[in-house]
């Protein structure tokens, strides 16, 4: 009997001592929130900057996850369509924080989404990578950094290729969209203009959800400008401006403050009517483009078929985004602001280098610097034809 | 400046040729279904995406598309009115109401399996022709010429063909028309037939012009109340007359007054409704 009852007890105690050891730990998740446009007009750069997003995910999820102490963490990008309206981002980006418990968020895309996207980070100390061109997303917001290279660091290079490689060029015309970005592209482009010796002939907006820009179009045309300037409007309005001005007669140049996106634009404007467009960004086409940055299209194309621009706009200060919280060691919000701050240079897998920094200019080191291209149509590619270094994007307006 | 006042007027007619053929087709379910169809501007966008499905999904060529885009949408017409709209006869809020409805889930359909993305047409009529410095593009010519012929052709058909004249005959007096020997329902089928092709015309005329989305006809539904508004709701010459008269005043508006030409069109709109709110032609 009593050597019955010890076996069972012994027993007990075995399966007590084997249940208590925990499971073999499984990797940890670091989510990150999306407060993007994935639905509605301006997805397609939303969606365009979320697959992005994801390759660069997975090419650290690839080497094991982010190293943060003695865990791995896996990204796990979590979507939070926003609608790219300040109510929509504030709505998604609660329900990324409260409900799935993001740690950093991606987004928005414009001045007035990202601001719906900081009033709920900054209180709750969530990190995000936005591309808001004005400055107020930048002032004061501890956790907020700008990933790609803004109007004022882009548009010293861009004028000053402009200025030296076409010198016939001695008018410009600006013409945006009715909104935020717009007022302040138009604000540096003035400014710039006025640096380089060029006149501004016209200087005005349309109204958002235009389709029909001929009334505009022939009040700039009368102007007689040598190149037309479009600063921050979405797709699809610019192929729209483009081919309408071409109907109309306008002969002269166009200029963009990004990357020309050329499949989806000639689709609309048609390839005659784009060629010789001038853009900004990082091309994948010329001699001069990392190779990095020509693999990043393949693979890109590869999972996803159609090919833009969009995703090169983000994805560099994205890897830096990342690396960042490895560095820190910690994924707590200021340590990785702290890194982010530091003024270190981030090699990028794509082949160049970057950092975040613009103190002076911002009040705080949280805009994105790297090497950038100036970008021609030619056929049916946006091909380098000069590259713009860091320097250039710093001194430009002295 | 005669460049200018010239070049907004072609552009004007252009854009008061397409509005003519929206308001057209609102006007006359108003004025022979006695209906407020608030899906126009769906039926308009329907017409677009289309003809963009159909030369680009199916390679069939820009006339060819248009005819078989006027075909569809009107045959569309025919069964809404059967299957739906004839119940609702009498009943004008619901009827209003559930054209509503129907324009929120064509619109939900469309973005589901077109996408939300706009999408271009490339131009079947590339090129432009310049006249004492006026630039003239072929497709807007193509534009305005098909949208004459098929207003014209609408004229005739109802001042000269029996059909023509029922269907105008119902407008003025159902009860009458009935007593004539006018068969109703056959009637207000063939209305949603017209109406629909026509507005589903407009839309495949502007595909190529523009870009096609989902988005493309709620914008569109206020120009046709406004121009039905001035024209006068039920007439036909009324909704044509006042789509180019409003196209014009925008166009010429926006090259001189830029935004706030769509005030002026709204207050246009009002004074018309205190002083004539029959409109200009009512009931021509």
């Amino acid at each position: 009997m009593k050597t019955k009852l010890l076996t069972i007890y012994l027993a007990v105690m075995v399966i007590f001592m084997f249940a208590s050891i925990p499971a073999a730990a499984a990797q940890k998740e670091l989510k990150v929130g999306c407060s993007m446009a994935l639905s509605g007009p301006v997805s397609v750069v939303g969606i365009a900057w979320r697959n992005g997003a994801l390759i660069v995910a997975d090419y650290y999820n690839q080497k094991g996850g982010l190293k943060v102490g003695n865990d791995t963490y896996k990204i796990v990008i979590i979507d939070g369509d926003n609608k790219f309206t300040p109510e929509g981002a504030t709505t998604s980006s609660r329900r990324l924080v409260e409900r799935d418990g993001v740690k950093l968020i991606l987004g928005g895309i414009a001045t007035p989404d990202t601001m719906g996207v900081q009033a709920v980070t900054e209180p709750a100390k969530i990190p995000i990578l936005h591309t808001a061109a004005a400055d107020e997303p930048m002032k004061d917001k501890k956790y907020s950094f700008r990933g790609f290279v803004c109007f004022r660091e882009m548009m010293p290079g861009l004028f000053k290729w402009l200025v030296s490689n076409k010198p016939e060029v001695k008018k410009i015309a600006l013409f945006d969209m009715d909104y935020e970005s717009g007022y302040f592209g138009h604000k540096l482009a003035r400014k710039m203009a006025e640096i380089k010796g060029l006149e501004v002939v016209y200087d005005g907006y349309f109204e958002p959800g235009s389709k029909d820009f001929n009334s505009y179009l022939l009040r700039i045309l009368a102007k007689k400008p040598d190149v037309i300037f479009n600063t921050a409007s979405p797709y699809p309005t610019w192929p729209i401006i483009i081919k309408q001005a071409r109907a109309l007669g306008y002969e002269g140049l166009f200029m963009e403050n990004s990357p020309p996106a050329v499949a989806d634009n000639i689709k609309i404007a048609g390839k005659e009517n784009l060629q010789g467009l001038i853009g900004f960004g990082y091309g994948t086409e010329g001699s001069s483009i990392p190779e990095g940055i020509k693999d990043f299209k393949k693979e890109y194309m590869r999972l996803y078929g159609e090919w833009s621009n969009y995703p090169l706009v983000y994805v560099p200060a994205l890897y830096a985004f990342f690396a960042a919280v490895e560095k820190a060691n910690s994924l707590d919000a200021d340590k990785i602001v702290a890194v982010l701050e530091d003024g270190s240079d981030w090699p990028i897998p794509l082949g160049f280098t970057g950092r975040f920094a613009g103190a002076e200019t911002y009040g705080l080191p949280h805009q994105w610097y790297a090497p950038q291209w100036v970008l021609e149509v030619k056929g049916d590619k946006a091909v380098a034809v000069d590259e713009i270094p860091i320097s250039d994007m710093v001194t430009g307006w002295d | 400046m005669y460049i200018l006042i010239s070049q907004s007027l072609i552009n004007g007619i252009l854009a008061g040729m397409i509005y003519a053929l929206i308001a057209s087709g609102f006007t006359l379910l108003y004025g022979n279904a006695g209906v407020l169809f608030f899906a126009i501007g769906e039926v308009f966008m329907l017409g677009a995406v289309l003809l963009y499905c159909l030369i680009e999904g199916m390679s069939i060529s820009y006339f060819l598309g248009v005819v078989i885009v006027m075909a569809l949408l009107g045959t569309f017409g025919m069964f809404l009115e059967r299957a739906i709209f004839r119940r609702l006869t009498g009943n004008d809020l619901t009827f209003a109401i559930g054209s509503l409805a129907l324009g929120m889930l064509i619109t939900g359909i469309v973005l589901k399996t077109f996408g939300e993305r706009g999408k271009g047409l490339i131009t079947p009529f590339p090129g432009s022709f310049k006249i004492t410095g006026l630039v003239i593009a072929y497709d807007k010519l193509i534009v305005v010429g098909v949208g004459l012929v098929v207003i014209v052709a609408l004229h005739l058909f109802f001042s000269f063909t029996k059909t023509g004249r029922a269907i105008r005959a119902v407008a003025q007096d159902v009860e009458a028309a009935q007593l004539m020997g006018v068969e109703v329902f056959r009637v207000k089928s063939l209305t949603f037939f017209l109406a629909l092709a026509v507005a589903g015309l407009a839309g495949a005329l502007v595909a190529p012009l523009y870009y096609v989305d989902a988005f493309m006809g709620t914008p569109v539904l206020m120009t046709a109340l406004i121009v039905v508004v001035l024209g006068g709701l039920g007439s036909f010459p009324g909704a044509v007359i006042g789509g180019l008269v409003i196209g014009v005043l925008e166009n010429i508006g926006q090259t001189f007054l830029g935004g706030t030409t769509t005030l002026l069109l709204f207050m246009i709109v009002i004074v018309m409704l205190i002083l004539r709110p029959e409109g200009l032609f009512a009931n021509e």
